[in-house]
């Protein structure tokens, strides 16, 4: 150890000694390297760029049957046969694959995409051979046959179908870290002491045809982490996650023929997403101990884990759940208080009494359903939230920042609409508006005295309907939102014309008659208490041209989609100073 | 005795770039292809000297470890059983040393060929570099940023997929 301990004394005066090490050195330690290290080690310094350079790497690696019979079609004057086509293709790939794996160069990815006509799998196979034998870190096959076409949506998965029987022994490359397979299947196979140590699964459409392929698979690569089934068919009813020992991240998602549930049960997840309808997910209060990101659709987790989200997943940091909740189920109350969750995601169809949120690091919430009666957020950190809903809560409770980044909240309005609405209106801007509700609220047939004045309200509105009928219904709305909300800004689009000829004739009239108005404020036309008012057409001044204005929203489009860009959706912009209380209106 | 075979030689005497002498058993010498070929061509001519072979690339400090390596291994050279010890042992030996003379050492097992010598030092050095951030390689290594940071920024812009 002594010597050991003095020729590190000596050495270390030399300096960067490392980069003078030869260059096929430098290269055959690259080779020990994934190719992203590899290229990382291009920022350490000049000498390690211009050693990397000269190192070859193929970062993308595409071989397509598609691309090539198009490019063989558009080139030759008579139409080739299709065997001739799979043969070229067959014959170009085979021969430059060869040549990458006779050189070892280290290959990211390798896209194979083959076409296979009848049942003459032996071109593949050849070609699956050269690919077990090249430097290949992340892998994609997608082996076409007379069933199973790029272009074919409805693949029907009958006894017969011919598909390429997927070699497990690809597994095996050295290198091979990620795989992505679609249209092959997998059949139970003795392949016992085979070893992979692939990392990542992604099976497209594939075809499983029993318990014993998957178990196959979890046992000759028992590395996997991550693991993906999108549109698969199998012949077993139970997808029983826990034979993957190292799992870390489960997808399952599309429509999967026969599958009725997916058990997570003796896993140890980190991240689990299912989107596919109907599905049921099992799980355990042991299962989800890990789990921190968790995203649900259409499939059914059991109500007991909706109803207390913190106890069964307590690290969870993001979840979005959508539409889980059987039809046949009540739910009357949500309770999530995890102490981890930053973003939470819900969509209910269904109207919810009650949803209390208290978590000191959310700072996402996104709502979108029917509506809940009455919401609690506790939330310290939150950032933004959109809440966007059929009804209006009944109570809102917020304990949130006071400068939060987007604070939104969007209401269906049916043009049928009662004054009650707007009181549940005017409550509920009430609630949220808490630094400003000290002087309470009385609301008498919109004429009370406005003590309640709320402050920054951003109003938009959009109009799905406006067709002549509803002209009368446009004159109450404009009069009560407009009176409930006194908004700083407000932004109109989509099938507006009504609404916001009424807004103009009535802007256009602020403070002429004065007749009505005593010392206070105006208390039966809102109109008398603008100040001051601005108007856009998206960047462009309106303020001196009413009448165009409200012309031009006749051009305005009808839109349906909620989550444009509020300037393309919501064009008309209006912006308002109100007179306050405390000063005498100037008439 | 005068008369011996060449099969009888069994030590080679090894010069350090910095003259010093080791002695050293011919079975530990042909763990490096080098020496072996030395030994081998010496042995053709059928000399029965003492046979002298200067290293002029390798310091004697790094010579001892490259030696003291070859004697492990010709050690266990009849013996595949003990696999598992010889890589433990492998381990243990590189990991005593700091990376400049892991860098001496790669040259010196790269000239005198001795080529599982060499796999082990750039497997090494590869599976330390593996984990590290680009900061910590270069504090390590002792690597000189010679970039300006336009230049590293158009780098980490050119290939953006390695650097999530």
């Amino acid at each position: 150890m002594s010597l050991v301990n003095k020729l590190k004394f000596r050495i270390n005066e030399d300096s960067d000694r490392f980069s003078e090490l030869p260059e096929d050195i430098i290269h055959y330690i690259l080779s020990f390297l994934p190719i992203k290290d590899v290229v990382r080690a291009r920022i350490l310094s000049k000498t390690w760029k211009s050693l990397n350079n000269s190192y070859e790497i193929m970062l993308d690696l595409h071989y397509d049957h598609n691309s090539f019979a198009l490019e063989l079609l558009l080139d030759s004057e008579i139409e080739p046969e299709i065997d001739e086509i799979r043969d070229k293709f067959m014959h170009y790939a085979d021969n430059h694959l060869s040549r990458v794996v006779q050189q070892q160069i280290p290959v990211l990815k390798l896209a194979v995409n083959v076409a296979v006509i009848g049942s003459e799998f032996c071109g593949v196979n050849h070609l699956m051979e050269l690919v077990r034998k090249a430097r290949v870190e992340e892998l994609s096959i997608f082996v076409q046959t007379q069933d199973f076409h790029w272009y074919d949506d409805e693949v029907v998965f009958d006894e017969g179908i011919i598909l390429y029987e997927f070699p497990y022994s690809i597994t095996e490359a050295k290198w091979l870290r990620s795989l992505t397979l679609q249209g092959c299947k997998f059949i139970s196979n003795n392949n016992s002491g085979m070893y992979s140590s692939l990392q990542q699964l992604y099976l497209s459409q594939v075809l499983l045809f029993s318990d014993e392929a998957l178990s196959n698979i979890a046992n000759c690569c028992p590395e996997i982490e991550v693991i993906e089934f999108d549109c698969c068919f199998f012949r077993i009813d139970n997808l029983k996650l826990s034979k993957f020992p190292k799992l870390k991240k489960a997808t399952v998602k599309g429509d999967h023929s026969n599958l009725q549930s997916v058990d997570i049960t003796e896993t140890n997840l980190e991240s689990f997403w299912c989107n596919s309808l109907d599905l049921d997910c099992l799980m355990n209060l042991a299962a989800c101990s890990n789990i921190r990101e968790l995203k649900l659709k259409q499939c059914n987790i059991g109500l007991d884990l909706l109803k207390d989200l913190t106890t069964y997943f307590p690290l969870l940091e993001n979840a979005k759940l959508s539409s889980v909740i059987p039809y046949t189920e009540v739910l009357d109350r949500i309770t999530v208080a995890n102490p981890h969750l930053r973003s939470l995601k819900l969509l209910f169809d269904r109207v919810i009494q009650e949803i209390s949120i208290n978590c000191p690091k959310l700072s996402h919430f996104d709502y979108t359903g029917a509506g809940f009666e009455e919401v609690y957020l506790d939330c310290p950190r939150l950032r933004t939230c959109y809440y966007d809903s059929r009804e209006v809560p009944r109570l809102i409770l917020l304990d949130s920042p006071t400068d939060m980044q987007y604070n939104f909240y969007r209401f269906d309005v049916d043009y049928k609409l009662d004054k009650s609405w707007f009181i549940s209106i005017r409550k509920f801007l009430e609630q949220i508006a808490r630094y400003n509700t000290a002087d309470g609220f009385v609301l008498d047939e919109f004429e009370g005295v406005q003590a309640f004045k709320p402050k920054n309200v951003h109003l938009q509105v959009q109009i799905l309907y406006g067709g002549p009928e509803t002209n009368q219904f446009s004159t109450a709305f404009v009069d009560g939102l407009v009176w409930i909300t006194r908004p700083t800004t407000l932004s109109v689009g989509c099938d507006c014309y009504h609404f916001v000829k009424y807004l103009c004739e009535k802007i256009a009239e602020k403070s002429r008659d004065s007749s009505c108005c005593d010392q206070q404020l105006c208390s039966k036309y809102w109109w008398h208490n603008i100040s001051d008012f601005e108007v856009k057409h998206k960047e462009k001044d309106m303020t001196q041209n009413l009448a165009s204005l409200v012309e031009m929203t006749k051009q305005s489009r009808r839109g349906l989609s909620g989550r444009l860009r509020p300037v393309d959706l919501m064009p008309f912009h209006f912006k308002f100073e109100w007179h306050s209380i405390e000063r005498q209106p100037q008439h | 005795m005068a008369s011996s075979s060449s099969s009888s030689l069994s030590r080679v005497v090894v010069k350090s770039s910095d003259n010093n002498l080791f002695v050293v058993n011919k079975k530990v010498a042909s763990q490096s292809q080098l020496l072996k070929q030395c030994i081998d061509n010496m042995e053709e001519k059928g000399t029965n000297d003492v046979i002298l072979i200067p290293l002029s690339n390798v310091t004697s400090n790094i010579l001892t470890l490259v030696l003291e390596y070859c004697e492990k291994h010709a050690d266990f050279a009849d013996d595949d059983n003990n696999n598992q010890e010889l890589k433990q042992w492998d381990h243990e030996f590189l990991k005593k040393f700091d990376y400049a003379t892991l860098n001496s050492l790669t040259m010196a097992a790269d000239y005198m060929v001795t080529k599982s010598l060499l796999n082990l030092c750039c497997q090494f050095i590869a599976d330390s570099i593996k984990d590290l951030t680009v900061q910590q390689i270069r504090q390590i290594f002792d690597i000189k940023n010679d970039f300006t940071p336009q230049e590293e920024a158009d780098i980490k812009n050119e290939n953006a997929w390695a650097f999530r």
